[in-house]
């Protein structure tokens, strides 16, 4: 078994195996983190790949006494900034977020249905916050980074992320009274 | 931001796992949590398709070898057209700065480089038209 600053160091000598097990290792943190970015649909696919393809072009960068995760981690809230920018521009413009295309899904159960339901409406409440509060709620509240950690992986001041935070929660609390208490009673 | 408050805001984002004497609005905080981590979770697996190490990798294959190679085949295959044709550019623009001294009119910069007759109501009038031969029917 390899660690990681094994790996790291065996992929920046452009050891592509290393960099795969990386990839292997990190893909599902890094999938969630650009779906609370982004919402779900065909672009996150797209960022994910381009943050390990950039991660593995910028490995030079990269300090070994920093963790690799957080490294990665800053990556892909760089990208998907860049998406959200480029939508904020460009797409939503012209398309609603509703008609965005999203990878067909099989609908199995009623239960699973409310289930689906509620994720969407969860999506779309995250939808409406901005980019800086998406960000903060994706690090330190669903990725489980401690508040200094997302104040460096953002480049912002440790009061500034818990002052978002606190915001983002209230919004998003004001936004999914129904699905809250629902999730609250159980 | 008062220690007071980052006490209060730490405490309600903390990692564990909420007890019953935490007040409405922490729990409140974690009952969100849960509803994001279920949202998210959910939509990144429908969102990131399979075999993604496989896919980062083929494509860090061509950005490292063949993108470098065809590149680089361009580069050598165009730069001796490139410089050519920059030379013909300066000399063509030489030549017709050259020619200024011969206008009536003294021409713009982009006119003289471009060996362009600056036209005043002279030159439109003194214009060499040859007549139509109309065939009578």
């Amino acid at each position: 078994m390899h660690t990681e600053e094994e790996l790291v160091r065996r992929a920046r000598q452009g050891d592509r195996h290393a960099f795969g097990l990386l990839v292997s290792k990190h893909e599902a943190a890094i999938g969630r983190t650009v779906t609370a970015m982004l919402g779900p649909g065909n672009e996150v696919d797209d960022v994910v790949q381009d943050t390990f393809i950039r991660c593995y072009e910028s490995l030079h960068r990269f300090r070994s006494n920093a963790a690799f995760g957080t490294y990665l981690h800053r990556i892909a809230i760089n990208r998907s900034r860049d998406v959200l920018r480029r939508r904020q521009r460009w797409r939503a413009r012209f398309v609603s977020h509703d008609e965005l295309t999203l990878p067909a899904e099989e609908l199995t159960s009623e239960e699973e249905m409310i289930r689906k339901d509620r994720a969407k409406l969860v999506h779309a409440a995250i939808a409406q916050l901005s980019p800086d509060h998406r960000s903060v709620i994706t690090l330190r509240l669903l990725q489980g980074f401690s508040t200094e950690e997302t104040a460096n992986m953002l480049g912002i001041r440790y009061g500034t992320v818990l002052s978002r935070l606190s915001r983002a929660t209230r919004r998003l609390k004001d936004l999914l009274p129904g699905v809250l208490a629902e999730e609250n009673s159980h | 931001m008062k220690q007071q408050d980052i006490r209060r805001l730490e405490a309600m984002f903390s990692h564990e796992a909420p007890d019953q004497g935490l007040d409405a609005e922490t729990r409140q905080v974690h009952a969100l949590k849960r509803l994001i981590q279920f949202a998210v979770d959910e939509g990144s697996e429908r969102s990131v398709k399979p075999f993604l190490v496989e896919r980062v990798l083929r494509r860090l294959e061509p950005s490292r070898a063949g993108t470098d190679v065809f590149l680089g085949t361009l580069w050598q295959l165009f730069r001796p057209m490139g410089i050519a044709a920059l030379l013909l550019i300066l000399g063509l623009a030489a030549y017709n700065t050259s020619l200024v001294d011969a206008y009536d009119v003294r021409p713009t910069t982009s006119e003289a480089l471009l060996g362009l007759q600056p036209v005043t109501l002279t030159t439109a009038y003194a214009a060499d038209v040859e007549p139509l031969d109309f065939v009578d029917p």
